[in-house]
């Protein structure tokens, strides 16, 4: 039980900072707080009016933010969950090996 | 005969000057390649957010003769405001941050314009460059607020006409509203942290001439 504890909580860790990573480079910048669209803003110059003229343009989408405390947690949070069942685990292990040397 | 003629001519050409002299009222409104949009950043140490609001209505009469006279109202409703994050706007849109539910819509009442530069190199389109003067209705809170603006005016033509019938205004604007002014708190220490003390907005909009 120790031991998948701390299997399961480094996955956590190791996928959660994956998606946050990955998620960061489909967004093109540091997603710090979780995004559910993009504005994307492009500014032409316009013949007819000889100055630039911009349009927005919105996708819908997720991208995984790092700091967020509240739900949708953010990477970093689920990070230290990851790492409270690493914790636990090692710690489990720990004791478990103590009682095996008193016995 | 030749006289008459000649008064028909001079009293059509007066009449068409006429026309096209004195203020004119502008609409705000949307074609294909032309849209009304409003920018909002906030840049504050923890994040930059930018949002948009796209929703916006209004109408201001301008004369060409008498640019610093131009006048208008331009509204955004608060719920047409996103910033990109579907729980961030639920909390834009509370009573901590904009009370969307008490105050439905920002306004701006523009009252004069001082002009910087005027530009009519370009036969058919005057450009002005200048400061437009009026009050800022946020919150509940109106505020004096000053914003550079620059005005693309296009008399109406062949060309315009394939976009939309009378003379064509491309306004952009920038300007930058202070939270705290408005009464926006936010909620326990966000404003200046996450959320920018002050949130610069470029609006740019459209409109047609309603007088054609």
């Amino acid at each position: 039980m120790a031991n998948i504890l701390r299997v399961l909580g480094f996955l956590i860790i190791v996928v959660a900072l994956g998606r946050w990573g990955y998620d960061c480079q489909r967004y093109g910048d540091t997603v710090y707080y979780t995004k559910t669209s993009k504005i994307t803003v492009t500014s032409t110059v316009d013949p007819l009016f000889g100055t630039a003229v911009e349009s927005t343009t919105t996708e819908q989408g997720y991208w995984l933010g790092l700091l967020d405390s509240a739900f949708p947690f953010g990477a970093l949070p689920i990070c230290g969950f990851g790492g409270a069942l690493v914790l636990v685990g090692s710690l489990q292990v720990r004791s478990r090996r103590k009682k095996g040397l008193r016995d | 005969m030749k006289t008459p003629t000649l008064a028909l001519v001079a009293t059509l050409f007066i009449g068409t000057t006429v026309v096209s002299a004195g203020p004119k009222t502008v609409i705000l409104g949307n074609t294909e390649k032309y849209k009304n949009e409003v920018r909002f950043v906030s840049d504050a140490p923890l994040e930059k957010i930018v949002g948009t609001a796209k929703e916006i209505s209004g109408t201001f009469s301008i004369d060409l003769q008498n640019v610093g006279a131009t006048s208008g109202s331009f509204t955004v409703p608060v719920r047409s405001m996103v910033t990109g994050s579907s729980s961030r706007d639920s909390h834009m849109y509370d009573t901590d941050w904009l009370d969307a539910d008490a105050y439905k819509n920002i306004t701006y009442n523009l009252k004069s314009l001082v002009v910087e530069k005027t530009d009519n190199s370009t036969p058919g389109r005057t450009v002005v460059n200048g400061t437009a003067k009026g009050e800022f209705f946020l919150h509940g809170v109106s505020k004096p607020l000053d914003a550079k603006v620059k005005i693309t005016y296009l008399n109406e033509s062949a060309q315009t006409r394939g976009i939309a019938s009378g003379d064509l205004v491309l306004v952009n604007a920038e300007f930058s509203v202070p939270l705290k002014a408005h009464g926006v708190k936010g909620k326990g220490n966000i404003v200046g942290t996450k959320v920018g003390e002050s949130i610069t907005i470029n609006a740019q909009l459209f409109g047609t001439s309603a007088d054609h």
